[in-house]
């Protein structure tokens, strides 16, 4: 009998998930498989010349090539600089707003704001901010701090786009852990006072240790969020300067159309894919492990 | 076979596929075609101007033949190339706009139906810079209707505070880069305008080349097949070191691009940009202004920008719809009373042929005082100075490369040392077509 009324839930969940799970194939993996094969393939983008079998040459074209080398070694910087300070930023505001704070409502809002904004607008307007003559600079000069070319220059390029992505991300993220410390049962906050633990020991000892789940989500997400970013890199630095914003999606997108390589963007396009995963898996076993020290 | 061999036969293949479509739907004498009886509609890819004018266009041209409807789509520039691409896969392109320097490059794909018989009693009505860039081994493969020739706009009350005296407005008088860069400097240093010089486009070759050119150091590419990247010489190294120092030293702006409204504004001594640009910097009715003919080194020779929009006719449409495409170019560029002008009197840049001309100086924004010397100016430079881009199948390649390195000089990157990476760099990325 229980097997039975198993089998019927199975079915019905298949039943129910497969709308989903028919898209899902269509327009993710079947797309994602094609994309792989043709990455063997050397081709001219619309051109009535047939497709050529290459075998492995646009990847070891690539392997070759110091731009792609540099192209990884950027995209994982600004992977390391970006995800944390986003987290970072999001888990503070979730605990700053999950405070009895006046007016929680309308800072919340204003922490989701720049999310709820179209990327293409903030991106525009921190165009005109960070010119190197623009409204930060000359806010920079007059409390007598250092200033930066901004889209400009080589550090400044990639500072500008980690502020960049991080003000538009961080109240996205923000509403899940507030959610999620909303969730964190109030015994045992109140177990901890009676233990005599301030505010930040109750963070690091209560808090914390529930939101794990949800963290792990917010850090996985927004790390495949940002190996994929393009648009404001397209809009502000075209890749540069001197290759210092060519992070691989962008240099996929040049190398596909620009460069008239479609092989070799989807070569490139299946290593940031493997290193997507490769990154996450990365997270994951760092996760399990600090969840499972004593 | 190693890989690149294959490439390289599957590029032949697709020249010889070309050479052939182009043979087999060759497009009789303009002259000797008729309008079809029964009705018949084109598709037109265009990404020249906005659907307005150019549906103002196609009605005109309905008008004169009723029973050719032509559907225009309009495609973003910026996604150009792809979109087309995209179009032609489907098959539903007829007529399609085509940015000159990428001739050789769609030539390559088969996109372009051979114009030469269609065009043989009409083309030498057209300006030679122009012709030569729509020609490609020898075949006209699209029709060129407008040329893209920058020149020097300056301001006049920044000149006369610092104490310099005009440059002249006749044609063909250029002044040279020397003395803007040593007026710019001027200007900067007392304080009379925040820029010395600013540039439509600081970064896209299109605007650049000249400079080089000035200096007798080509297109950047060479070879008779157009695909040995030439753009570390000495020549091009010399102009993209003098153009980034005018970044370095302050006195053209980096990051800014609004650069048009940046002189409109009275914030530039110079500005190095074209007709396009005269609607914004006229707009402003206190900017006192003049005109030069676009600079020249010293000691170097007149080189200016060339190469704009032409239409293309699809390789793979029917024979009937190409002949049908045939007369809406013909009527385009050779039609009574200047034929696309008069139905666009807002047409910004210069046509090609002396007749479409006539039609567009009537338009009275270049009757502006400030601009005077404009056609003298735009009609010699177009027959004279006038310098193609290099004609080579890897166009897209070249135009993002070397962009992308006109970027980083203006920057602060080392022309030289860019400018080898980028060789280097154009040299492996072209070895497929090798």
């Amino acid at each position: 009998m229980t097997s039975r009324a198993a089998r019927h839930e199975a079915r019905t969940a298949l039943l129910l998930l497969s709308p989903a799970l028919v898209l899902l194939l269509l327009l993710r993996i079947i797309p994602a498989g094609v994309a792989v094969v043709e990455s063997f393939y050397t081709s001219v983008p619309g051109s009535v010349i047939p497709p050529k079998w290459v075998g492995w040459q646009n990847y070891l074209d690539l392997f070759e090539d110091p731009g792609f080398w540099d192209s990884v070694y950027r995209t994982l910087l600004f992977a390391g600089l970006v995800n944390p300070l986003t987290m970072l930023f999001a888990l503070f505001l979730a605990w700053l707003l999950t405070r009895n704070v006046m007016f929680t409502g309308m800072w919340r809002t204003l922490a989701f704001l720049p999310t709820a904004l179209p990327l293409m607008g903030t991106t525009v307007v921190f165009g005109v901010l960070l010119r190197p003559e623009g409204v930060v600079n000359n806010l920079l000069t007059l409390v007598y701090l250092p200033t930066s070319g901004w889209f400009t220059d080589v550090n400044g390029a990639l500072a500008a786009l980690v502020i960049l992505s991080t003000w538009t991300a961080v109240g996205y993220w923000m509403i899940f852990l507030i959610a999620a410390i909303r969730d964190v049962p109030q015994d045992y906050y109140d177990a901890a006072m009676l233990d005599g633990a301030g505010e930040w020991r109750q963070f690091i000892n209560v808090t914390l240790p529930l939101i794990q789940r949800q963290l792990l989500f917010v850090l996985t997400a927004s790390t495949v969020w940002n190996f994929i970013l393009y648009a404001p890199i397209s809009a502000l630095t075209k890749g540069g300067p001197q290759g210092s914003s060519n992070f691989l999606m962008y240099d996929i997108i040049t190398r596909y159309y620009a460069l008239s390589s479609p092989g070799a963007a989807l070569a490139e396009m299946t290593l940031l894919f493997v290193l997507m995963g490769a990154t996450v898996w990365l997270q994951f076993s760092l996760l399990n492990r600090m969840r499972s020290a004593p | 076979m190693t890989a690149s061999a294959k490439i390289s036969a599957s590029i032949l293949v697709g020249l010889f596929f070309t050479a052939t479509t182009a043979t087999a739907a060759a497009i009789p004498a303009v002259e000797s075609l008729k309008a079809p009886e029964k009705p018949l509609t084109l598709n037109y890819y265009g990404g020249a101007i906005p659907a307005e004018r150019a549906n103002k266009i196609i009605a005109a041209f309905e008008k004169q033949y009723p029973t050719i409807k032509i559907s225009y789509h309009a495609v973003p520039f910026n996604s150009y190339n792809e979109t087309l691409g995209a179009r032609f896969a489907q098959g539903d392109v007829d007529i399609f706009d085509i940015d000159q320097p990428q001739s050789a490059s769609y030539a390559v794909r088969g996109w372009e139906a051979d114009l030469t018989d269609a065009f043989a009693a009409k083309r030498h009505l057209i300006d030679p810079p122009a012709l030569k860039e729509s020609t490609i081994n020898g075949k006209l493969l699209n029709l060129p209707y407008q040329i893209g020739t920058t020149f020097l706009y300056y301001n006049k009350k920044v000149l006369k505070q610092i104490g310099v005296s005009f440059p002249s407005n006749k044609a063909g008088e250029a002044p040279t880069w020397e003395w803007v860069e040593a007026t710019a400097r001027k200007a900067v240093a007392e304080k009379a305008a925040p820029y010395g010089i600013t540039f439509s486009t600081p970064d896209m070759y299109y605007y650049i080349q000249p400079l080089a050119e000035s200096l007798g150091a080509g297109t950047g590419v060479k070879g008779d097949n157009q695909l040995t990247p030439d753009i570390n010489n000495a020549g091009w190294v010399k102009a993209l070191s003098w153009y980034g120092k005018l970044y370095a030293d302050g006195l053209a702006p980096r990051g800014v691009r609004e650069t048009a409204l940046a002189f409109a504004n009275g914030d530039s001594a110079f500005f190095y940009g074209g007709i396009w640009n005269s609607p914004v910097i006229t707009k402003n009715a206190s900017l006192d202004f003049g005109i030069t003919t676009a600079p020249k080194f010293d000691g170097g020779r007149d080189a200016t920008t060339s190469g704009g929009w032409a239409l293309g006719i699809s390789a793979l449409a029917s024979p009937e719809k190409q002949q049908a495409a045939a007369l809406f170019l013909n009527w385009y560029l050779f039609g009574e009373n200047g034929g696309f002008v008069s139905a666009d009197p807002e047409t910004e840049n210069v046509p090609t042929t002396d007749a479409t001309r006539a039609v567009f100086w009537k338009n009275p924004t270049y009757a502006d005082p400030r601009l005077s010397g404009l056609q003298d100016i735009l009609t010699w430079q177009a027959q004279h100075s006038a310098r193609i881009r290099p004609q080579t199948v890897g166009g897209a390649e070249f135009t993002q490369l070397v962009g992308a390195a006109i970027a980083d000089i203006t920057n602060g990157a080392d022309a030289k040392k860019t400018l080898d990476t980028t060789n280097a760099k154009l040299k492996a990325v072209w070895r497929k077509y090798q």
